[in-house]
């Protein structure tokens, strides 16, 4: 009868632990949706990004200038140190070097220290540009937002053993000129970098399994992530797609993970770099969801 | 003061050829600023006749002129035929570089192609003038 009892009383527990997870899943659902369409509509054009002025793509100086601008205020009001990196580069054609000045942009940086003495980074981000006549909200606002929303709910954990930098790239689309010139500078600056993980496409998920792929993977980060997935019951595949922000981390020596949504598993964004990669093709539950799963992995590396 | 009024005296031709070697010089230390030594160092071998030609009087200053405005004016319509080219078709050129296209650039262009037509005209005043 006493064994009964306590097999009852911890099937009680166990699902009353449940329930508090739930509950907490959906708050910090209903808590990052909202900020996510906000910022989405903001980068989109659906909404001015500055007194009256509304951009239909991230592409040319003055937009950059201005997303530069947006973010930089988002993430400062997060309570993250702002330290954006400023470069000038090669166009990436000796050709075109002799013609023009050299290519430049922004990326926007910032750090949230450890909560005790740690030297340890963890560099998480996503581009912010977009392609030319493109408004870019899956490709890439969506990763955009998704580091926003985690650096919102990192910036309010209480304990982290760990520092964090989040990177908005510039000039992904042009070939990750903006990550490039930032790996270089990383490598330069000998910090003590644990891991790296770059988000390009997060808004698209036909069949509704929460999937993703993992692009690239260091043996640790795939291992890491495969068994945080299964915990969520989330379907990971991984993938050797090199087109992206990571490739410039990996050529530098980086343990580095680049995510996205099912790109070559093909439930993926049928917009990607046209006119119509617009706010309304973006499935937010899913952005909220993957949010969800990447704020809890990097919860799990600041224990 | 001294070089001011060198300048003042001097023939405007003289000027021209100089702002030409001072716009390829600055192109290709735009680059070096950034670490990047190819443009300065195809600077330095395009201009490099001048310098012979300045050690070794053997060969004419025309001709070195004649050479340089002609490489200044190739240089100037190459500009104008790129910018020509990506008005016409863009697909696939960088936004970083699409976005250089400018009136500013157009400006640049037209005055490389200007200063090279000047210079091969007027070659032999130039000639006249260093050889003084």
């Amino acid at each position: 009868m006493k064994s009964l009892l306590k097999v009852i009383g911890y099937l009680w527990v166990t699902l009353l632990c449940f329930e508090v997870q739930a509950q907490k899943d959906t708050l910090l659902v209903s808590e990052i949706m909202p900020l996510q369409k906000e910022i989405m509509s903001r980068l989109t054009g659906k909404k001015p990004i500055k007194d009256s002025i509304y951009i239909g793509q991230r592409a040319s100086p003055r937009e950059r200038e201005l997303t530069v601008e947006f973010l930089s205020q988002q993430l400062t009001e997060i309570g993250w140190q702002l330290d954006n990196h400023h470069y000038k580069t090669t166009n990436g054609n000796p050709f075109l070097d002799l013609i023009l000045s050299p290519a430049s942009g922004v990326n926007i940086s910032a750090v949230l220290p450890a909560t005790r003495s740690s030297d340890e980074y963890v560099i998480f981000g996503s581009h912010y540009d977009s392609e030319r006549d493109c408004p870019g909200a899956i490709d890439n606002a969506t990763g955009v937002t998704l580091s926003l929303a985690v650096a919102s709910q990192l910036a309010q954990l209480k304990e982290r053993n760990v520092n964090f930098i989040i990177v908005l790239f510039d000039q992904e689309e042009d070939g990750e000129v903006g990550s490039k010139a930032y790996a270089k500078m990383l490598q330069k600056s000998k910090k003590n970098v644990y891991s790296v993980h770059t988000i390009d496409m997060m808004g698209w998920d036909e069949d509704n399994n929460r999937g993703f792929e993992i692009e690239l993977p260091s043996l640790d980060l795939e291992r890491f992530y495969k068994s945080e997935a299964e915990k969520f019951n989330i379907p990971l595949y991984t993938t050797k797609v090199s087109s992206s922000d990571h490739k410039s981390f990996i050529d530098r020596g980086f343990n580095t993970v680049g995510i996205s949504e099912e790109y070559v598993k093909g439930d993926t964004t049928p917009h990607l770099h046209r006119p119509t990669d617009t706010y309304e093709t973006v499935n937010f539950d899913f952005l909220a969801s993957s949010t969800q799963f990447i704020f809890h992995i990097f919860k799990t590396l600041a224990q | 003061m001294n070089i001011i009024q060198k300048l003042k005296g001097c023939n405007p031709y003289d000027l021209l050829l100089i702002l030409s070697f001072m716009l390829i010089l600055i192109k290709g230390l735009e680059y070096v600023f950034i670490g990047i030594l190819y443009p300065l160092v195809i600077s330095a071998i395009l201009l490099s006749p001048f310098v012979y030609c300045y050690f070794k009087k053997r060969c004419t200053i025309s001709k070195t002129i004649k050479y340089w405005s002609l490489l200044i004016l190739c240089y100037g319509v190459v500009r104008i035929l790129l910018n020509t080219i990506i008005y016409i078709d863009s697909r696939g050129i960088p936004s970083e570089a699409y976005y250089q296209f400018t009136l500013k650039y157009s400006i640049i262009s037209i005055l490389y192609v200007v200063i090279g037509v000047t210079l091969f005209r007027k070659r032999k005043h130039i000639f006249l003038n260093l050889s003084q």
